[in-house]
């Protein structure tokens, strides 16, 4: 446990540049200069929470009320841990890969004095903390909520606390025991990575149209507590749920077979999946020459193609590159296969959205620019040069045309499958032709701004040390901040179509008008003082 | 073809890796970099390569300062790093061609030099598999053919024969001359006293960032040899 606890140590302060933060703020010459970017990613990380929390809690209330005049507030603690349970399961069925196969540490540590379930156990910690604070926001509001709704005392609180953190565990476990066979499944073809991939992508599609098939979907917090009841009363299956609820409702012993049952399961499968992980974590690095080339001619290709090529064979080198900055994509085109497969109105049906064939077009207008702003590719893109980016500070190129590869890598990945989308949105929904071309247009801006953005973000706040590829496909500051900016510039477009009182069509080219001319103005910046942005990384 | 005038970098934590360093190297010329583990050496030759920024000083590649004409020092300039770093996603092949695209070389020319310096050092047959299987040799050596490809002027390299066979070794000694002999540079950095020795028309012994000994090697060394020279440098006498 002890050599676990300093592996985890070792991760978190790895993974999130503790040691890095406390170096720059002791520099006295750039601690200025490092504040105002630690306080800037802090303030922007603050709002988001702050805007999630509001919105959590206020769900929570309207569910609460309805319970209340229900005489069924109890349900609610099932809720909540159910909420905590199916989202820490998804997030470790999401991050397993990465977490638990994708680490560059792994031949550092197996020749340690370490047992190779210490380590499993350090790594399936590692995914179960970088997942703790979105479980914590999902499930606390509604703790406090129950709580002041139904009077509970003040040990209620620390209680409900303690074991929302301990709950996650089994899914966690959970996740890492689907990521085992595909990995695994994957390690035993010479295209590893690829197989990987296409597995975890069907995997993926199960999941969710698994999600739908199970009783936790949203609950329309306007229609009464029966949905909620049904919820709750559909997740028996699922034990420590309901053991949540009891220990919290004046049997604490309930609590502490949560706490026994959670860190058992997590103990056994860290020793009885030791061995045949460090063996799947070897077979998925094996590589071995086969010495039988025979050169031939070699072609010639101008300096920005050639940078494309490479930025896309990195792109589809990472699984975890792919499933992370790609995943927006791969839910549009899911999305779509999914109404011409079953019709709009059922999956607006599973999905909560509201359904009509009137609101189609609209919708899957919105589906599609969401899933964009998803897709931040380039956002990790210098990060993910990592101990490489010397190859391209040494050759003869200007930044503007690695920015330019960087961008067109991007677009050569989201644009053709915007395209393809909106021709399907089209083609079943009956819209106008003039509408069909001011959505496509709209959309297509929408990826070059996440993709020129991406860049810009990520070339202020690179993180180009990781041990770990999710540490810069997932866990960096640049792709947070263009997540957050590529969401509010598609909600800013999609309020300004809904409210404006223009029709649908003016709506959306004065939206791909306005991320035009916003993508141009981040444009200028990177051609003007990106390169010695990029000098000085 | 390389002049660096009181070149200083701090880095931000306030370690100053080079002070006031200068130095010289004429086309035609091996110039061996030499110092203790720290002493500068890597940092020194990550400025000339564009790779690091310093604050003063001037480095100038063929007259051409580095910070006014990047792009045309860098493509005099062929590096290789210690521990070569490439795009491991890559077959060799690949990685050579995307070398050869984005320094502009004709077809032609690529593929003559890269039919020849990879069998000189005997990668050929595994220019179809990809970086990640090769070994740190296989490495080095796939960083080599991509550097001698380009047939820079000035050729830098940072402990080039850790890691290569004794043949690929003699290989390369063999290819450094005659870099020099068309009229090209070579500033590498070594650990090993013997080959600086006897390649090096000079030597520069740096010492906490600070150029100790400069000059040629058969001045600098006279009576001694480099490593009893190298040693009372560094304080063992």
């Amino acid at each position: 446990m002890n050599k676990t606890w300093v592996m985890l140590k070792a991760n978190l302060a790895n993974s999130y540049g503790i040691a890095r933060i406390t170096r720059n703020m002791r520099s006295k010459s750039a601690k200025p200069k490092h504040i105002a970017k630690y306080i800037g990613i802090a303030a922007l990380v603050l709002a988001v929470g702050a805007g999630v929390l509001a919105t959590v809690t206020s769900y929570y209330f309207l569910m609460a009320q309805a319970l209340q005049s229900a005489g069924q507030l109890d349900t609610m603690l099932g809720v909540i841990a159910a909420a905590c349970c199916a989202g820490s399961a998804f997030m470790s069925f999401y991050k397993a890969p990465g977490h638990l196969y994708a680490s560059r540490d792994f031949d550092l540590l197996v020749p340690l004095p370490v047992k190779p379930g210490a380590i499993l156990a350090s790594k399936i910690l590692s995914m179960y903390i970088s997942s703790l604070g979105i479980s914590m926001l999902i499930t606390l509001p509604g703790i406090a909520v129950y709580g002041v709704m139904s009077g509970a005392g003040f040990l209620f609180y620390p209680a409900a606390i303690a074991m929302l953190m301990i709950m996650p565990l089994i899914p966690m476990v959970a996740g890492a025991l689907v990521a085992f066979p595909v990995v695994w499944l994957g390690s035993r073809f010479k295209y590893s990575n690829a197989v990987t991939l296409i597995l975890y992508i069907i995997l993926m599609v199960i999941v969710i149209i698994g999600s739908m098939v199970l009783p936790m979907n949203m609950v329309n917090p306007g229609q009464l507590s029966a949905d909620v009841i049904n919820m709750a009363s559909g997740l028996d299956f699922y034990p420590p749920v309901s053991w949540f609820a009891k220990a919290l409702s004046g049997a604490p012993l309930w609590g502490l077979l949560i706490a026994a049952v959670s860190f058992a399961v997590l103990g056994l499968t860290s020793v009885l999946l030791a061995r045949i992980y460090t063996r799947i974590n070897a077979a998925s690095r094996e590589r071995h020459t086969r010495s039988s080339f025979k050169l031939g001619g070699v072609s010639v290709t101008g300096v920005v193609p050639a940078l494309v090529i490479k930025d896309i064979k990195g792109f589809f080198s990472s699984y975890v590159y792919v499933l992370n900055a790609g995943i927006g994509m791969i839910l549009f085109t899911i999305y779509n296969i999914a109404v011409i497969a079953v019709g709009f109105d059922t999956v607006a049906g599973v999905l909560e959205l509201p359904g009509g064939e009137g609101l189609y077009a609209l919708i899957s207008a919105a589906v599609g620019a969401f899933c964009i702003a998803l897709s931040s590719i380039t956002a990790p893109s210098i990060s993910v040069e990592g101990k490489t980016l010397w190859l391209l500070k040494s050759l003869p190129i200007r930044f503007a045309d690695i920015a330019k590869g960087k961008i067109l890598m991007s677009l050569t990945m989201t644009g053709p499958l915007t395209l393809i989308n909106c021709i399907l949105i089209y083609l079943t929904s009956g819209m106008g032709f003039v509408p069909f071309i001011a959505m496509a247009l709209a959309l297509c801006a929408l990826c070059v701004f996440t993709a020129v953005f991406g860049l810009f973000a990520n070339l202020l706040v690179p993180k180009l040390e990781w041990n770990n590829i999710v540490q810069a496909v997932k866990q960096s500051a640049s792709v947070g901040i263009s997540m957050i900016v590529n969401t509010v510039a598609a909600i800013g477009c999609g309020l300004f179509v809904a409210l404006s009182g223009l029709p649908m069509e003016t709506g959306l080219f004065a939206s791909a008008a306005f991320l035009a001319v916003l993508s141009g103005l981040v444009w200028l910046y990177l051609l003007r003082k990106g390169q010695r942005v990029f000098d000085a990384l | 073809m390389l002049a660096i005038k009181d070149l200083t970098k701090t880095y931000k934590n306030g370690k100053k890796a080079v002070d006031s360093l200068s130095l010289h190297i004429a086309p035609g010329e091996i110039c061996g970099f030499i110092g203790h583990n720290g002493a500068g050496k890597t940092t020194t030759m990550k400025c000339v390569t564009g790779i690091l920024s310093f604050e003063s000083g001037e480095i100038k590649v063929k007259g051409l300062d580095i910070k006014a004409h990047p792009l045309e020092c860098k493509a005099a300039i062929a590096y290789i790093p210690d521990n070569p770093d490439l795009y491991e996603n890559m077959t060799g092949i690949k990685y050579l061609k995307f070398i050869a695209d984005v320094c502009g070389i004709s077809k032609d020319k690529r593929e003559s030099g890269l039919r020849k310096y990879a069998e000189i050092l005997g990668l050929i047959d595994n220019l179809g598999d990809l970086v990640s299987s090769y070994s740190h040799g296989m490495k080095q050596k796939l960083a080599l053919i991509a550097a001698l490809m380009r047939e820079p002027e000035l050729l830098i390299l940072d402990e080039p024969f850790v890691g290569l066979d004794p043949k690929a070794s003699f290989i390369l000694k063999e290819q450094l001359r005659e870099l020099c002999k068309r009229g090209g540079a070579v500033f590498f950095s070594t650990h090993i006293l013997e080959v600086a020795e006897k390649l090096c028309d000079r030597v520069v012994i740096i010492k906490d960032g600070k150029v100790a000994v400069s000059g040629d090697t058969a001045q600098v060394t006279a009576d001694k040899s480099l490593e009893n020279l190298f040693m009372e440098l560094a304080g063992h006498e």
